[in-house]
């Protein structure tokens, strides 16, 4: 297990530095470099020079990696073009939104899609059954944006039930502590604002966990389906054991694999979907700092997001893989 | 009385038939074979006496006849039929007083989860042990299987042991709570030839020792002349002959029978002497209603063979071919 | 990179090696009749049929022009009113006036093309980048290993990157257009297509016809190029298909985002997807139209994929 664990260390290292490589390649080979974008349009070429002398530019390619790197690691991904704040600042006050909202997301489509695949596994060929699957299929074929868009209408703008932007009512008085509005509201006891925050993640989550929920009970429909099948699950039942044990021990503890293994592949759309859904509601998390780092070609802003979110599902995904190493004693001998 | 009567036992998946009327008896403490070729119904009828065949069967799961098993007879174990008993009622009698070892080791053991909680949990089931006692009584059940370095063994999975260890750790699971029954289905078949030989005569010993009831499925003949007392041999989901294991070697009157015993190469008989297979296989079939449904591939077949269901005939030795008489 | 992706994408390359070798051609023919009778092909292969079909005609069904502004007099904006469905127009009209129906079935081709154009850039690159890195790994001794070494685990890192993100840093860089929108989907799909072109091709330079051609001498170049290649594509065309339709619902999304293409006057379901925006809270069909557009044909090619993987893989098969 510990040469399991360093071995995926390692990866993830070499994977970043890759990354960062790529990263910084891109960077350089971007029309006219960063500079031209930072200076006017009649900017002379001494103006020029001394900007370029300043960031760094004159430096011979691999020292400047070289210190791309450094500052990376120091989080330290220079200035916003578009605001001109220290682009980790930025990301640091936008996080915590994009964090909830996802984990909101996430834990809907991991409550809701393991039991309901679950379900339709045991319920095979029922209209539970047809109903989970096809729903999840047109789950997958929806442009997130525009499940966002129609839930806001239908549910805030028409009917009113829910608030139809921002992570609270504006105005409202808040402690902050993590920075996640429900869990704060939790800890200093402002209920009040734990409630409000809780309406106002409702739409963007459900829109959020559209695409993990479908997936998430498309794979545990076929693992169940496939796992009922298998002989050992028959030998438990030719033990005699009680349903539940039979249920828990040996048939979700195996069917539950893959679908491990599909929750950390998700975290990248859900990232992507993040950005969507956020600006859709206003959220004011990375999505909107992302929408206008694109929009404005905010190259650093762009570069540091990218780096945190990669950093981030590379993260992610190796404690995904651990835990799949934890679960399934075959893949720690396997590597 | 018998330990377990089974009577006109018959499983149908969808529209086809798996058994078609099988009938045979285990007394307390016998060994008792079931033999047949592939797709005979041996393994169904053991599944349907172990009530495991609705939901956990592998032929519903993969062939999609969703409830479309029926299965009607009786199955009277110790008196109760086995068939009408309500599930949590049977739930309760399997793996406590009827067990079964599978064919296949390795894919019969639940591969994450370790091998000391697959004996515990039943040992916890119907033995009540918890803790300690139980993973004491499951490193002597381990011990008991001739499994050596039994506590160590306790906290490995399926996948570090070899096939045949992997066997004995079922065999272990299936005795755990001193079963009045055993199913065994195949169980060596998966097997090196070396190991079924270990195999087989940790089986015996268990039943001898305990004096449980064995009942040994399996398409080899060998093992029916080395363990059982009686033997059935099925055909096409139907029992075509009923006989104590000596009288049926020395003795075989069913075509079928006849056929099996001169299919197995023999060392003892001249080279040049042609093995004798049986012509065609188990797909050609009538069904029993209209006739015996081995006449297809008999060599003796007449008109007769067509006439109608055959019956049964005869009480220690009982066959079911109306030409028996003639052939002998 | 992760495990899971890696190891889907090695049953798909699996599948393909075994109808290969198991049967010569016919296993494929055994797939194609088990897909006739499964009703998930069926609808798929009818809903992919049916807009291929409007893809092709469109511009000969519309009964209006897809661009000219023909009731901009019944429009009005900023009172919210937009004629809805009448007898002239089925779907009634957009925010500038125009046929919506006529603008749903001429849009068809080129939602089509973005989708293709998507697919084709990310399959094309991905078959150079894996195809090299198989041949390399296969016969260009040590070297060829090293190489072979390299381009994989670049393609690992890549893969680790969402792809909406690689999209998006692609898009930033060419500027908002329909092109930086294919290019950007495409570009993302190409680490896929490396990986399952290279597995699929290794696969295939162990199994025994290979070996046979080995061993009768036929140039390394003439087996790589003629014989594993070719037969390694099972696999990778049916990726092709699922990932269409991710390609059509990202280049939705990056429409969405202000990427796509700038001119209002195109008819593509992602711009008026995105475009309808706007005008969601007073014309909710201007967005419901193309989205479900693109949904049912996302499903059709995703329905067909599935259907292509479930009848191709050994191991689903064998249940049957």
């Amino acid at each position: 297990m510990l040469r399991y664990t360093v071995k995926r260390l390692l990866q993830l290292v070499v994977a970043l530095l890759g990354l960062s490589l790529l990263l910084f390649a891109w960077f350089k080979s971007l029309p006219g470099g960063p500079e031209n974008r930072m200076l006017p349009d009649n900017a002379t070429d001494q103006q020029r020079e001394a900007l370029r002398e300043a960031l760094g530019l004159d430096e011979p390619v691999w020292t400047q990696y070289g210190e791309f790197l450094g500052r990376a690691v120091r989080l330290d991904f220079g200035n916003s073009l578009s605001s001109g704040r220290p682009i980790s600042t930025e990301l640091a006050d936008r996080l915590p939104a994009t964090i909830e909202l996802s984990l909101w997301a996430i834990a809907i489509a991991i409550g809701v899609g393991i039991p309901l695949g679950y379900l339709a596994a045991r319920k095979r060929g029922t209209w539970l059954d047809f109903t989970a699957v096809s729903g999840s299929l047109i789950g997958i074929c929806t442009p997130v944006f525009f499940l966002a868009a129609m839930l806001k209408v239908v549910f805030s703008q028409n009917l009113g039930w829910l608030p139809t932007a921002f992570r609270l009512t504006p105005g409202t008085d808040y402690t902050d502590v993590t920075g996640l509005r429900v869990l704060d509201g939790l800890i200093t006891g402002e209920f009040d604002v734990a409630w409000n925050a809780a309406m106002h993640l409702i739409l963007p989550a459900i829109a959020l966990a559209s695409i993990p929920l479908a997936v998430i009970t498309r794979i545990t429909r076929a693992s169940v389906l496939e796992v009922l099948g298998e002989d050992y699950v028959r030998t438990a039942d030719a033990k005699g054991l009680k349903a539940q044990t039979i249920r828990g021990r040996h048939v979700m503890k195996n069917a539950m694999l893959p679908v491990v293994t599909v929750i950390g592949l998700l975290l990248g759309s859900l990232f992507a979907g993040a950005v969507l859904t956020e600006s859709v509601f206003s959220f004011g998390g990375v999505g909107s700092f992302v929408y206008a780092a694109t929009t404005e070609r905010d190259y650093p802003a762009l570069m540091g997001f990218i780096l945190v979110i990669a950093v981030s599902y590379v993260a992610l995904n190796l404690i995904v893989d651990l835990s799949y190493g934890f679960l399934d004693p075959r893949v720690r001998v396997r590597s | 009385m018998a330990l377990l009567e089974v009577e006109d036992l018959r499983v149908a998946f969808g529209g086809s038939t798996a058994v078609d009327g099988v009938d045979f008896q285990v007394d307390e403490g016998q060994v008792v074979g079931l033999v047949g070729e592939s797709g005979c119904g041996k393994s169904v009828t053991s599944l349907a006496i172990m009530g495991l065949l609705p939901r956990q069967s592998k032929v519903t799961a993969r062939k999609r006849h969703r409830g479309g098993v029926t299965v009607s007879g009786r199955a009277r174990f110790e008196g109760k039929d086995l068939l009408t008993l309500p599930r949590n009622e049977m739930r309760k009698r399997r793996g406590q007083e009827l067990a079964m070892v599978f064919q296949d080791p390795l894919s019969s053991l639940n591969p994450v989860v370790r091998i000391g909680v697959q004996i515990t949990e039943v040992l916890e089931r119907h033995r009540g042990l918890r803790g300690e006692a139980a993973r004491k009584e499951a490193a002597h059940l381990l011990d008991r299987v001739g499994i050596p370095d039994p506590t160590r063994r306790l906290t490995e999975y399926p996948h570090q042991l070899s096939g045949g260890m992997r066997q004995r750790v079922l065999i272990a699971i299936a005795v755990a709570c001193a079963p009045r029954l055993l199913i065994a289905d195949e169980p060596t078949t998966a097997l090196d030839v070396t190991i079924q030989a270990q195999i087989l005569e940790l089986l015996k010993d268990l039943v001898d020792s305990e004096g449980t009831a064995l009942l040994m499925i399996t398409h080899d003949l060998g093992v029916v002349a080395g363990l059982c007392d009686e033997v059935n041999v099925l055909y096409s989901g139907r029992v075509v002959e009923s006989a104590p294991a000596r009288d049926l070697f020395a003795r075989p009157t069913h075509p079928y029978t006849v056929g099996l015993l001169k299919s197995i190469p023999r060392l003892d008989l001249p080279i040049h002497e042609p093995l004798h297979p049986i012509r065609g296989s188990i797909v050609d079939v009538i069904r029993w209603k209209d006739g015996c449904a081995f006449a297809p591939r008999c060599d003796s077949v007449t008109e007769k063979c067509v006439e109608g269901e055959p019956a049964l005939v005869g009480t220690e030795h009982a066959h079911r071919c109306v030409m028996a008489e003639e052939i002998a | 990179m992760t495990l899971a992706k890696i190891e889907k994408l090695d049953r798909l390359v699996e599948a393909g090696v075994e109808a290969r070798t198991a049967e010569g051609g016919s296993l494929w023919h055994q797939s194609l009749r088990r897909m006739r009778r499964s009703p998930m092909a069926i609808t798929g292969a009818a809903i992919v049929g049916l807009f291929l079909l409007i893809a092709i005609l469109g511009p000969w069904i519309a009964p209006h022009s897809s661009t000219a502004q023909e009731w901009g007099d019944e429009v009005f904006l900023n009172r919210n009113i937009f004629p809805g469905p009448r007898a002239e127009n089925w779907f009634g009209l957009d925010h500038l006036g125009r046929d919506m129906f006529s603008r749903m079935v001429v849009g068809a081709r080129q939602t089509l093309l973005v989708g293709v154009v998507a697919t084709l850039i990310g399959f094309a690159a991905g078959a150079v980048v894996g195809g090299v890195a198989a041949a390399s790994g296969i016969f260009g001794g040590r070297w060829g290993q090293r190489i072979e070494s390299v381009i994989m685990r670049s393609v690992d890192v890549a893969l680790a990157i969402p792809m909406l993100l690689l999209a998006l840093s692609i898009a930033a860089m060419l500027g908002p257009s329909l092109t930086t929108v294919m290019v950007a989907v495409g570009v993302a799909q190409i680490p896929i297509f490396a990986r399952l072109l290279r597995g699929s091709m290794l696969a295939q330079a162990h199994s025994d016809y290979v070996m046979a051609a080995i061993s009768l001498g036929v140039p390394k170049s003439r087996i790589v190029i003629s014989h594993i290649f070719p037969n390694s594509l099972g696999p990778v065309i049916v990726q092709a298909t699922l990932v269409l339709a991710t390609a059509i619902i990202e280049a939705a999304a990056l429409s969405y985002l202000g990427l796509g293409n700038p001119d209002p006057g195109s008819a593509e379901w992602g711009t008026m997807l995105a475009d309808a925006q706007r005008f969601l809270a007073g014309a909710p069909q201007l967005a419901i139209y193309p989205a479900v557009g693109i949904i049912i044909t996302a499903l059709g090619f995703t329905l067909l994929g599935e259907a292509m993987r479930e009848s191709l893989d050994p191991r689903l098969r064998r249940e049957q």
